[in-house]
């Protein structure tokens, strides 16, 4: 495989890696996927979850690129006044208009975790150049079935107390620096805007079920509001099908600390990715648009 | 800012970032050590930071991932000596002496990229000082503070899980290491004394007894919290605005001493592509900006 910067948007201040399978294994006609930061982390992803990622997509056949959004990673923050415009969103349509032009790509999925798969989901309910999105622990709401299976769920767990008390004794909180309190109101959630709703999102993966992006929602056990699979379709009403998959990960944590889960989200990731863009139905839409 | 692939096969990704103002020259450049495993990442945003400031004091600042870790190919496991790492830090070295003409570089670097560019300045004539930020002083201690977050972690986890720990490789917070690199890294100490170049070390107040200054040795005590053993703190961004800013105008006085001492010209004209006003631009010396990954 082989890894190219490419530099483009506004100066060429934005900042992107893309990984290129051999031309043996290549799946023609497939679309790129594109990896958007994942809360401030640069572009390699929570514990270099982004470059595993991209790289088995690579041996599996895909194209993937990891993308640092303006103002993160080494990218140069945008500097012209755009009013409310959601900067990521034109900061990855002129990724695609890059790749669209230089790699002659016409057909993207979008990928990204907590904020980045906030972002994704806008992405892709507007562009219709997406045809598929892959949502990391991304938009959630509580539901009843949380109430029960977590937080009346734990209170018949062992475990729960344990570590309760452990936590309590170990990681009492502990005066600490300004810049440290600055960095973890950057990493809070505030992002996520207040008045969307269950049913706003609802609507949105209507239509993109509609217009035939396939989807797949992963949620892993670490993501504070959610629990269980069975929430997906408490959320939305919306049942898990072929094309709108989802699955939850019991074991891991938010942003896969643990090598093995890491690789097991990858796994996943990669087997809907080569399920979903075979040789095969790649060659037969490049067919059917020629 | 430049970015581009360097070294042996183009395995090493480096951002070079140009001088800027009056004072910009070839013989000014940097080349920033950054630390090893999730404090990579933990560090990044507060080194680039770090290294644009520096440009605004007329210095070239060459930013590199070791293989392995970050954008360089590789995986960490890969690594299994402790010398493959200070042979990137020389390749660095030779490709910021390549690309911004100079004779020698000031080695900054931060935890254990500390201990390695002072590995690497005992044995390489190409560097005229050191910036040490928080260096790991006791590789012992050290690593038994990341497996004991690790361990921590791992048992207040929602359920019984286990990593990776067999004779050839530890999981230790989200990267795996060969033994024998752990083995190596326990064993190699930061040895100041062995140092004969300018250095300049930057650490908490608390653990200002560690080290013993003399003319060639300079220490600014900070008043920082040691968040790199905090559980807590394992995923927060590492920023230290204010102690940037101190080790910048401390790196821009170490360069003008170097100056009025001569250590650091005439420097060499070689193949140049910063914008600095006293280099000629050429787009030839740009390293390859893809390369193929095993």
């Amino acid at each position: 495989m082989q890894e190219s910067i490419i530099q483009f948007g506004p100066q060429n201040g934005l900042l992107g890696i893309l990984t290129t399978p051999n031309e043996s294994v290549m799946v023609a006609g497939a679309p790129i996927a594109v990896i958007i930061n994942a809360g401030i982390v640069h572009r390699i992803g929570p514990f270099g979850l982004h470059v595993n990622l991209a790289r088995q997509l690579a041996s599996a056949g895909y194209r993937t690129l990891r993308l640092d959004l303006s103002g993160l990673g080494d990218s140069l923050p945008r500097t012209e006044k755009l009013g409310g415009d959601n900067r990521a969103a034109l900061d990855v349509s002129d990724a695609l208009e890059h790749l669209t032009t230089h790699f002659g790509a016409d057909r993207f999925v979008m990928l990204g975790l907590c904020s980045g798969a906030f972002n994704a989901h806008h992405i892709a309910l507007n562009d219709s150049r997406i045809v598929g999105a892959v949502f990391i622990d991304g938009i959630v709401f509580r539901t009843m079935g949380y109430f029960w299976r977590h937080t009346v769920g734990r209170l018949f767990t062992p475990r729960f107390y344990r570590n309760a008390i452990k936590r309590r004794r170990i990681l009492k909180p502990k005066p600490y620096g300004r810049e440290d309190a600055g960095v973890e109101l950057l990493e809070s959630e505030f992002f996520f805007a207040d008045d969307i709703g269950k049913d706003k999102i609802a609507d949105d993966l209507k239509a993109m079920l509609k217009r035939d992006v396939s989807m797949l929602f992963i949620y892993t056990d670490g993501y504070d509001d959610v629990c269980g699979r069975k929430q997906f379709r408490e959320m939305y009403g919306i049942p898990p099908s072929d094309q709108l998959q989802v699955e939850y990960f019991e074991k891991s944590e938010h942003t896969f600390r643990v090598v093995e889960n890491r690789n097991v989200a990858c796994k996943r990731i990669v087997d809907w990715y080569r399920e979903r863009y075979s040789a095969a139905s790649c060659e037969a839409f490049e067919e059917a648009t020629v | 800012m430049t970015p581009f692939f360097f070294g042996s096969k183009q395995q090493l990704l480096g951002m070079l970032h140009h001088a800027r103002g009056r004072k910009a020259g070839a013989h000014r450049t940097v080349v920033i050590c950054p630390p090893i495993g999730h404090e990579y990442i933990r560090s990044h945003w507060c080194l680039r930071l770090l290294a644009r400031q520096l440009t605004r004091k007329g210095i070239n600042v060459l930013r590199f991932d070791y293989r392995g870790i970050g954008d360089s190919a590789g995986t960490n496991q890969q690594t299994t000596a402790l010398d493959q790492w200070h042979q990137d830090v020389h390749t660095a070295i030779d490709c910021a002496c390549t690309k911004t003409g100079c004779r020698n570089v000031m080695l900054l670097g931060l935890r254990y990229g500390g201990t390695i560019a002072s590995a690497v300045a005992s044995q390489s004539d190409k560097v005229s000082s050191l910036v040490l930020w928080e260096p790991v002083i006791d590789p012992v201690q050290y690593l038994r503070s990341l497996r004991a977050i690790h361990k921590q972690m791992i048992d207040l986890w929602a359920c019984r899980i286990k990593t990776l720990k067999d004779e050839t490789h530890e999981e230790i917070l989200g990267s795996i290491y060969n033994r024998g690199l752990l083995a190596e890294i326990e064993n190699t100490g930061l040895d100041l004394d062995s140092i004969d170049q300018p250095q300049f070390i930057v650490d908490s107040y608390d653990r200002r007894g560690r080290y013993t200054t003399n003319e060639m040795q300079r220490f600014m005590p900070t008043d920082d919290e040691d968040s790199w053993s905090v559980l807590k703190m394992l995923e927060t961004g590492w920023l230290r605005a204010s102690t940037s800013r101190q080790i910048v105008l401390m790196a821009d006085e170490m360069f003008r001493r170097l100056e009025q001492f001569e250590q650091l010209g005439p420097y060499s004209v070689g193949p140049l592509d910063s914008p600095s006003p006293m280099m000629p631009v050429s787009t030839d010396a740009f390293a390859p900006a893809s390369r193929a990954v095993n």
